[in-house]
């Protein structure tokens, strides 16, 4: 230490003319109320103080970075002190460390003048007008920039008064680095592990945290190891630093193929579910391992357990949308073009039936990536919706069917729906003037291109369209009860209300409609037919008293559901205990729509994956137990375990 | 061995002082024999690692290669005259010793620990003179003794302003400001004034009046006697080194070709003159290992490297040595003979004469 305090005190002693002169410099911005009156003459001579402070400590550090040490190492200079009984580590530490206190030091006294005429003029509170300037972050950009500047500074002073054959590596180094760096972050960005275009300011503040880290080590080892030896500190600090800053653009990349070499399991937790018809594969998503919001996607083959990763994770928790085909062959989803965020999107197929298939960009490419798509029954033909678009392709030519756009913004959640390979049906949500929500139903011709309007029903976001896109359980119209209409002449096909009880209707995947009443005696689940009219005998459940059904999020509920029909005689429920408290486990049953009666599944804690709609989790819905994938034969309540599951936890239903 | 018995023989080979008789306990005395053994042991152990040592020193740069090999161990208190022509590795070979420059191969070892790796803690016992001054320029004198005061143990401030006070530097002038002579006491003075065992000097002089060399060795010659100081000096300035130094090196071509006493290599290296050249053959000084010839109306002036007082009166009394005669060489000659223009000049003429 006392090494360094000497070479400390020798280096700023050796530029005390700076030191004296800075806050004689200082003085300049005090003359700029004179060309300016007021407090615009304040302002501008404070700004002028801290132009020049920034300048005067900007420049100190790129001169004296530039050299205090490799000016001596070419004058041959630098061996005064290494004949003295001093360490390397107090020459190097003494000189830099000497330059970065001149920077700071001269900046500092460069605003001293104006910090103490502010201070007089003030009533001496001693406030400084650009406190924002003045502020932490700005003060820590500065403090951090100057030793940044002086070791870049050093780096080329050595380089450039050295002059030897090691600036080649200097060069190639610093390509190489940057390429790699490049290359790493533009795959980042390409998975979806960075955000395109990512924010500058962590990158930058990261990448000179990482060059700077290399700078000091470099020069270090340069004066420490190189001594007064030219040629040998300049091929030290060439190595040092092309090295340091390989291993770094290698570890990096390395980090990035972690990221992005990850398998279903490696998620954190699966936020996203949905299986293919035939159930041999399934589509997964959720955050992955990596950068914050980094969400990764696959689609994963039970039985093989191979995976194939894709990009339509849009984010941790959001995904772009995919969709099976009917024969449970094809995967198709949406991702991006390029550029995560900002490019326009691609619809990307999968064979699932070909081993060893690779996704394959389709033709189809929209300005953004649509936010529903939706298969015809044949599995020929997508529909897309993109914002207020709805455009209809042939699936392997990409030719353009027809296309409407929407003079409104198709509200959340549009429902379209094929009725055959030539017609589509489009539920489009709107807010009519009375304040009420309307939903409006639309039929595609593909082969005439003609978009034709049918009804408009009275009718909220709580709806349910039945199988065949012929009608529609709207819930909570009028509030606590349902309507079931017919989408071709919009009429009402039954009113579902019963006095006391709340309603909620959906259409189950057979086109029976079931109905549940909430009341004060309990919940009932009653199965309607399809117009909502009660057939004889018709199968009916009655829950156990304290116990509560519901279909759809309800807001004046503090708990929520899912039913989902499983078959033509059978109806999953969630059970939830209305005396538990939220995030309690629950148990599901089935509820036997042939027979009657309830099955509780068990055990415990076992969880639906997403998404729970009707139509989403179709036929099969998969459950994970924290550990295991699991297939649940709800005919008789038995567990096949098809692998390995992440557990599922999302804080509503935990 | 009893202390008393102990302390008498120490008396007796002078290694220790004589104190009364009355100030001196059996016991007292018993515990500064014990001390003085170990003393005595330490000065050993200290004479027996030479201060400076060269293991067969490489330095290369690129292909060409500056030190070939070199070792050389210099006693404590000797002074070493380095010598060689430019650019024949002195001043590599130094940067080596300093610790300043890693070697290619082979190691310096100063105080019998490598120079490289305890280059620092080392430094403390070592005064340096470089080349060309190296201070940093705009440091005054001053400011220069307060940089060295706190890292010399035993930093003499009194002997550093005294120094400077006899060469007539001022104090108060930046270092590069100073004249050339200026600068060169400057750097002698901070060497000195850290009271170091041994002492490296490249080319100290170079540069210097014939003034400030005439100071600047007189003021090492007062450090020697003073202080037994061990000293290496790469020099060129040959006059002034042989007054001075009791051990001489030759650098040629990154190989010591000469590492002698310096009163042994002037013994061996002679002149010897034949006023008749055709009396005698070529041949008839082989045995003296000639170095050089110069041929002339006088006669013939062979240097040659192996002289032999007894010899050389056999080849007096025989026929072909009629008339020789033997003058005595300066380290300069010498010098000249072993590293000089044309190595082999065993033939030459010449229009001088006898010495």
């Amino acid at each position: 230490m006392r090494g360094l305090a000497a070479v400390l005190r020798h280096e700023i002693a050796e530029r005390r003319l700076l030191l004296l002169a800075s806050p004689v410099l200082g003085l300049l911005p005090l003359a700029a109320p004179l060309t300016s009156a007021g407090s615009a003459g304040s302002e501008l001579r404070d700004i002028e103080a801290l132009f020049l402070a920034l300048a005067l400590s900007g420049l100190s550090a790129l001169l004296l970075g530039a050299s205090v040490v490799g000016a001596d190492l070419a004058s041959r200079r630098l061996a005064f002190f290494f004949s003295r009984p001093l360490t390397g580590g107090a020459v190097w530490a003494g000189k830099l460390g000497a330059a970065a206190i001149c920077a700071w030091t001269a900046g500092l006294l460069a605003l001293l003048p104006s910090r103490l005429f502010d201070a007089t003029a003030n009533g001496g509170d001693g406030s400084f007008p650009n406190h924002a300037l003045l502020s932490w972050p700005w003060l820590a950009i500065w403090f951090g920039a100057v030793p940044l500047t002086v070791l870049i500074a050093h780096h080329g002073g050595v380089i450039l008064r050295t002059r030897s054959a090691w600036l080649v590596l200097d060069l190639a180094g610093a390509v190489t680095v940057g390429a790699i760096v490049l290359w790493t972050l533009r795959r980042l960005q390409y998975w979806g592990a960075l955000p395109d275009p990512s924010p500058v300011a962590p990158l930058v503040a990261i990448g000179a945290g990482a060059v700077g880290i290399a700078l000091l080590a470099a020069s270090a080892a340069q004066v420490i190891d190189g001594r007064a030896d030219p040629v040998r500190g300049h091929r030290i600090l060439s190595l040092t630093f092309a090295g340091l800053g390989l291993a770094g653009a290698l570890a990096f990349a390395v980090l990035a193929q972690r990221w992005i070499a990850i398998g279903p399991l490696d998620l954190d937790r699966w936020s996203f579910a949905a299986v293919a018809p035939g159930q041999r594969w399934i589509a997964l998503a959720g955050p992955a391992p990596g950068p914050r919001e980094y969400g990764a996607a696959f689609l994963l083959e039970v039985g093989s357990g191979r995976s194939v990763r894709a990009r339509f994770a849009k984010r941790a928790e959001d995904t772009l949308p995919l969709a099976f085909s009917a024969d449970g062959r094809r995967a198709i989803w949406a991702e991006y073009q390029g550029r995560q965020g900002t490019s326009p999107g691609v619809l990307v197929s999968l064979a699932l039936d070909r081993a060893g298939a690779m996704p394959v960009r389709t033709p189809i490419v929209e300005a953004a990536p649509p936010a529903k798509l939706v298969l015809s029954p044949h599995g020929a033909r997508i529909a897309a919706v993109t914002g207020r678009h709805v455009a209809v392709y042939e699936l392997d030519s990409g030719r353009l069917l027809a296309a409407h756009t929407f003079g409104e913004a198709l509200d959340w959640p549009v429902t379209v729906v094929f009725r055959d390979e030539d017609h589509l049906r489009l539920l489009v949500s709107r807010d009519e003037v009375s304040g009420e929500q309307a939903l409006a139903v639309y039929d595609l011709d593909l082969a005439s291109r003609r978009l034709a309007g049918l009804a408009t029903l009275p009718c909220g976001w709580l709806r349910m369209l039945s199988p065949d896109a012929e009608r529609v359980a709207c819930n909570n119209r009028p509030p606590k009860a349902a309507a079931a209409f017919d989408l071709a002449s919009g009429r009402q096909l039954a009113e579902l209300r019963q006095p006391g009880a709340k309603v909620r209707a959906a259409y189950l995947a057979d086109g029976r409609l079931a109905l549940l009443a909430q009341g004060p005696a309990g919940t009932e689940v009653t199965i309607l037919d399809g117009d909502g009219r009660l057939p004889p005998g018709a199968p009916r459940f009655r829950l156990p008293p304290g116990a509560t059904l519901v279909w759809f999020w309800m807001p004046e509920e503090d708990t929520f559901s899912w039913i989902v029909q499983t078959d033509a005689h059978r109806l999953l429920a969630r059970e939830i205990l209305r005396d538990r408290p939220l995030g309690a486990r629950t148990s599901w049953n089935v509820l036997d729509l042939a027979r009657g009666g309830t099955r509780s599944l068990g055990p415990d804690g076992l969880r639906l994956l997403p998404p729970w709609g009707v139509t989403a989790a179709g036929s099969a819905p998969l459950f994970s137990d924290g550990a295991r994938l699991l297939r649940i034969d709800l005919a008789t309540g038995e567990a096949h375990a098809l692998g390995p599951a992440r557990p599922y936890r999302a804080p509503y239903v935990e | 061995m009893s202390p008393t018995a102990a302390h008498a023989s120490l008396l007796a080979a002078g290694a220790v002082p004589h104190f009364p008789p009355a100030v001196r306990s059996d016991a007292a005395a018993g515990a500064l024999a014990a001390d003085l053994a170990r003393t005595d042991a330490a000065a050993e152990a200290r004479a027996a690692v030479p201060p400076l040592a060269a293991a067969a020193i490489t330095v290369r740069y690129g292909r060409r290669t500056a030190v070939d090999a070199v070792s050389l161990a210099l006693s404590e208190g000797t002074v070493y005259a380095l010598l060689g022509r430019n650019g024949a590795g002195k001043s590599s070979l130094v940067r080596c010793l300093l610790g300043q420059q890693r070697p290619a191969a082979g190691r310096a070892l100063l105080f019998g620990r490598d120079a490289w790796r305890h280059r620092a803690s080392l430094m403390a016992q070592v005064g340096v003179v470089p080349e060309q001054p190296d201070a940093p320029p705009g440091a005054t004198a001053r400011r220069l003794a307060r940089f060295c005061r706190p890292l010399y143990p035993h930093w003499d401030d009194a002997a550093f302003e005294g120094r400077l006070r006899r060469f007539g530097v001022p104090t108060d002038l930046p270092f590069g400001r100073l004249s050339r002579g200026q600068q060169g006491h400057v750097a002698l003075a901070l060497a000195l004034a850290a009271r170091p065992r041994l002492l490296i000097l490249d080319d100290p002089t170079l540069g210097l009046d014939a003034v400030a060399r005439r100071a600047f060795f007189e003021e090492l010659i007062d450090e020697l006697a003073d202080r037994g100081t061990t000293v290496l000096i790469a020099t060129h300035d040959l006059a002034a080194i042989e007054r001075i130094a009791d051990r001489a090196g030759i650098l040629a071509g990154g190989r010591l070709v000469l590492d002698e006493d310096l009163e042994g290599l002037k013994q061996r290296c002679r002149r010897i003159w034949l006023a008749d050249a055709a009396a005698a053959p070529a041949t008839a000084l082989d045995g003296f290992a000639p170095l050089a010839r110069v041929t002339g109306d006088w006669g013939v002036e062979t240097i040659v490297a192996a002289y032999d007082e007894e010899r050389f009166r056999a080849f007096q009394d025989s026929a072909a040595g009629a008339g020789a005669r033997v003058g005595s060489l300066d380290l300069e000659e010498i010098f000249i003979a072993l590293t000089g223009a044309g190595a082999d000049p065993l033939e030459s003429a010449g229009a001088g004469g006898p010495r």
